[in-house]
């Protein structure tokens, strides 16, 4: 996917150490885990305070001058930020989620970054990108973004947003594609010498399926206008053979360039939002979906019961399926921990999935549900339905006894399930309030 | 409270509604919101916006809401937009108007703009081709729609209403922004000019790199061929060739003037390399590109006095002669994104009362009128041609600063008369510093420069060129290395509070910034009263 060629040592690191296919996604992870863990100690936004996140983490965040901006060091082995209080607030905000990114990368302590010219290395700014995808998964946790699925994309209007939560375009753009069901691309490019354009890297939306592959040189003059950081222009353009709508935005060049560079999203120029893509609501009951094909039904239970709890929806399923609640019954307790997933046959071309996200049970102060825990258990049922070939069907998980907002969850669905192409329907009671969230026209329809 | 005016925009299709709520955003900094964008959620499912459709869904909405919509869906947007100037676009009943008034009160300011219907329709037609959504059939169709038809009814209870037949665009915008209290009517003056006392090299750089967080709005003219060096705060020297000097001191806004001379691969390599945006930069489109003939030709012909070779003089010459090789910044498309008209944004700015800062190069001793022809630049360096350059009126201007050197300088080769020149070794033994030599070399052409006594005839003819309310010495540890070590102005050695006073009596100006050093931090004593 990405046309980086990393030298990064750092970066080489995290490829070797843990497996990573791709620096971008492996720093995505990390850093949604970190918010989402901070977000279950009570850390809210937006905007989404970075000295909160930086206490939550223990590291000292310390105040001086003649930064540019901010700068991570070890002190006795301890991370400590330090910062230039005279920026501006969103300036602030990032730059210490961006340090915070810097935390991520376990040999941060073994050179001071700071602006010394003599210990700067040609390919940081590898790892300042790297950092800056980081800061933007903590700026913008799951559930922030007012972007629903079918929401236009409309780059002025994106680039509004990017101002409220103080993120990079890049990184915005990056979001947004994993959200929606819309057909569309991110790309990111460079200008070549003879003032065409090396496309650096893509992403495509779950519905996007042309390809154009990172390396291939495009000549597009909508590229081209875009001289200045900032600036965003749109057109219909042919790209290899297909008519596309291109909006791009320059956005700050590579060290030494004098170019900016230049990303932005293609989608198809006469488009039509697949009805099938991400995620579907329906009023009725997912203990009894309804399909031909072959059906996952997922749900949230907590890492102390035994076996399914006697009431709500887990208590339609024990009656429904008794050999699958048997099934789970059996399972050793040690591999019942948070984040694990427990896959039960129920009946021909029907699974059940049992999400362990819940700590406990019973009244709490605390949402019960582990957003880090939903995350990888979503991941594995990922996974899963995909080799099983079969769609999930659902109720509004974790938002009953778990008590978190639905957003939240909604994004991490999307985000998990959807943009892997796993078909994900959600069941809603005839007689249930439709969750908070009046941004998707979808969910307005069923009102 | 905040201190906001709404706008609110009626007017018959095609009257020019649109055209002037997007000028007056983009003019006074305001932002634009669109009644339209309130429609388009109403849309069904599958259903493309057409004009008919969407006449069809605001009657409807007006109908069940009695207007409210607009100010309901407005509001929620409206309440936190930074703008001081919010643009509503547009009303097409007096209940709609009437619920904005509820909702802002006071601050509730009705535009009716209309035109006779024949002139709409002929708009209209012109129009058609970028139309962003489905038109009609003809004009007549969209006159058809009730609301529509009695959309002149509106100019009756209108704050400010104008007939735009016989105007163009940017008229309408003026005379509505004129009635709108919009336009400074005040001249205040609101511009800080700083400008060179000697041949150049004073270290304006650094001067206006200390004074810039004060500013709203920073100009620059002249050429690259001089060179503003500054010290950042982390320690760095930074040389600026075409942008103003505190770009890197704050956020404040930049603008190059219509009388500046650029080179634009240099130009966006200092761009790129100061991470600056393009809505942050304005470029004057009628701001002169230098072409490489123009280098070739200054190394050839300028062989005589010592120039900096930067291409300068000849694209000015070319600019005057107005031949049909001359490019502008207008015709670049690379600095497209960049280009704005300076008065805009100096009206922009004298409306919001913001503070603005003149940099001028080079020094007065080097102006193609004032100083000893030959060996001068080819412009204006006083400040009365800085501002010919940026296009700002004399009685604008607040303070001027005239920057000087302890001892002038004039660069290396052939470049004009000193009174007495001295060796940088003279001014090491007189002020105990070491390693002049080596730093004395021109920004732009890495030469050594030349040294001399300082000249106070020079100084006063600055003086007069200028009428500085302001000095800002330069140097002063030239005078006494000790000076390095001073922090306020009475640790100063007396020998240089003397030398300042007998500046202040030449000048008639107060020596205000003291700069006693290199070092970035603390390096200049302010004793400004302003």
């Amino acid at each position: 996917m990405t046309a980086i060629n990393w030298t990064h040592p750092s970066v080489l690191r995290v490829l070797e150490q843990q497996g990573a296919k791709d620096p971008l996604e492996w720093v995505e992870t990390r850093a949604r885990d970190l918010a989402l863990q901070a977000i279950e100690q009570g850390w809210t936004g937006p905007p989404y305070d970075s000295f909160k996140l930086a206490d939550a983490l223990d590291i000292e965040v310390v105040a001086r001058q003649d930064l540019d901006d901010a700068r991570l060091v070890a002190i006795e082995g301890k991370p400590r930020i330090e910062f230039n209080p005279q920026r501006r607030p969103a300036r602030i905000r990032f730059s210490l989620a961006h340090e915070i990114g810097h935390l991520l990368f376990d040999d941060y302590a073994d050179r001071t970054r700071y602006r010394d010219m003599d210990q700067r290395r040609a390919d940081d700014w590898q790892l300042e990108v790297l950092c800056n995808v980081a800061a933007a998964e903590l700026l913008m946790p799951a559930g922030a973004l007012p972007i629903g699925e079918t929401t236009d994309l409309d780059l002025v209007r994106l680039l509004d947003l990017r101002a409220k939560f103080g993120v990079s375009t890049e990184a915005l753009l990056r979001r947004v594609i994993r959200l929606t069901a819309r057909p569309a691309c991110l790309f990111a490019a460079a200008r070549t010498d003879d003032g065409r354009f090396r496309i650096d890297y893509t992403v495509r939306s779950r519905a996007w399926t042309p390809e154009l592959r990172s390396g291939d040189v495009v000549s597009a003059e909508v590229l081209a206008r875009c001289t200045a950081v900032g600036y965003a222009d749109h057109g219909v353009e042919i790209w290899d053979g297909q008519e596309l709508r291109v909006q791009a935005v320059g956005v700050p060049p590579y060290p030494g360039d004098r170019f900016p560079r230049v990303i932005g999203l293609l989608q198809p120029a006469s488009e039509t939002v697949p009805d099938d893509a991400g995620l579907r609501y329906v009023r009725g009951d997912a203990s009894q979906p309804r399909t031909d094909g072959r059906a996952i039904i997922a749900h949230v239970v907590n890492n102390r019961a035994k076996r399914w709890g006697g009431q709500g929806f887990a208590r339609s399923l024990m009656k429904r399926f008794p050999a699958a609640k048997d099934a789970y019954a059996d399972w050793p307790a040690k591999e019942r921990r948070l984040g694990a997933l427990h896959i039960a046959p129920a009946a021909d071309d029907l699974w059940i999935a049992s999400l362990v996200a819940q700590a406990g049970y019973g009244p709490s102060d605390q949402p019960r549900l582990r957003l880090p825990a939903l995350r990888q258990c979503l991941e594995s049922l990922a996974e899963t339905a995909t080799s099983l070939r079969a769609e999930v069907h659902m109720p509004l998980i974790g938002t009953g006894q778990g008590g978190t907002p639905w957003p939240k969850v909604r994004d991490l669905i999307l985000e998990e399930l959807s943009r892997r192409h796993v078909r994900v329907t959600v069941h809603i009671l005839p007689n249930a309030l439709m969750p908070e969230d009046a941004d998707d026209s979808a969910q307005m329809a069923l009102l | 409270m905040v201190q906001r005016v709404v706008i609110v925009v009626s007017g018959p299709v095609a009257g020019g509604k649109s055209l002037l709520a997007r000028s007056l955003a983009e003019r006074f900094g305001g932002i634009r919101f669109s009644t339209r964008d309130l429609l388009v959620p109403h849309l069904a499912e599958g259903q493309t916006p057409t004009r008919g459709t969407l006449q069809r869904i605001g009657a409807e909405l007006d109908e069940r809401t009695n207007g409210r919509w607009v100010v309901d869906g407005l509001s929620r947007r409206i309440f936190d937009a930074d703008e001081e100037v919010v643009i509503v676009d547009a009303a097409r009943i007096a209940a709609q108007i009437e619920g904005l008034r509820q909702a802002f009160g006071r601050d509730v300011r009705h535009v009716h703009v209309t035109a006779p219907r024949k002139v709409c329709a002929e708009r209209y037609e012109n129009r058609r081709s970028e139309a962003e959504f489905e038109e009609a059939a003809s004009y007549a169709a969209v006159v058809a729609d009730p609301t529509e038809e009695r959309i002149d009814d509106l100019g009756a209870m209108a704050d400010v209403a104008v007939d735009t037949e016989r105007d163009g665009p940017d008229d309408v915008v003026v005379r509505v922004a004129a009635q709108l209290g919009l336009l400074d009517r005040e001249h205040a003056s609101c511009v800080d000019v700083i400008v060179g006392g000697s041949y150049g090299s004073e270290g304006k750089g650094n001067i206006a790199f200390h004074l810039a967080p004060e500013y709203d709005l920073l100009l620059r003219v002249g050429g690259p061929n001089a060179a503003h060096k500054v010290y950042l705060a982390s320690g760095e020297i930074f040389t600026h060739f075409s942008l103003p000097s505190g770009t890197q001191a704050g956020d404040a806004r930049l603008a190059l003037g219509p009388g500046a001379v650029v080179y634009p691969p240099e130009l966006l390599d200092e761009i790129a390399r100061c991470d600056v945006s393009s809505s942050r930069l304005s470029i004057d489109p009628l701001v002169m590109i230098i072409d490489d003939a123009d280098k070739a030709r200054e190394a050839e012909k300028l062989g005589g006095i010592a120039s900096t070779k930067s291409g300068t003089g000849f694209a000015t010459a070319r600019r005057i002669m107005r031949g049909d090789d001359v490019r502008l910044a207008r015709d670049v498309p690379e600095l497209h994104p960049y280009v704005r008209p300076t008065y805009e944004i100096l009206e922009q700015a004298y409306a919001s009362r913001q503070r603005i800062m003149l940099e001028g190069t080079q020094g007065s001793g080097l102006s193609l009128f004032h100083g000893p022809y030959p060996y001068v630049t080819s412009r204006d360096t006083n400040v009365a041609g800085c501002l010919a350059e940026a296009g700002i009126a004399p009685s604008r201007v607040r303070r001027v600063v005239l920057v000087v050197r302890t001892y002038p300088i004039r660069v290396g080769g052939t470049s004009g008369p000193l009174t007495t020149e001295l060796t940088w070794e003279e001014i090491e033994e007189r002020s105990g510093l070491k390693g002049l030599a080596e730093k004395e070399l021109t920004s732009k052409t890495q030469r050594l420069r030349r040294v001399g006594e300082p000249e106070w005839d020079l100084l006063r003819r600055a003086a007069l060129l200028n009428a500085p309310t302001d000095i800002a010495l330069t140097f002063a540890d030239y005078l006494d290395g000790r000076n390095v070590e001073a922090w306020r102005f009475e640790q100063l050695t007396d020998e240089t509070i003397r030398f300042i006073e007998e500046v202040e009596r030449v000048t008639g100006a107060r020596v205000s910034l003291i700069s006693t050093g290199f070092m970035q931090y603390r390096g200049i004593i302010d004793r400004r009263q302003w």
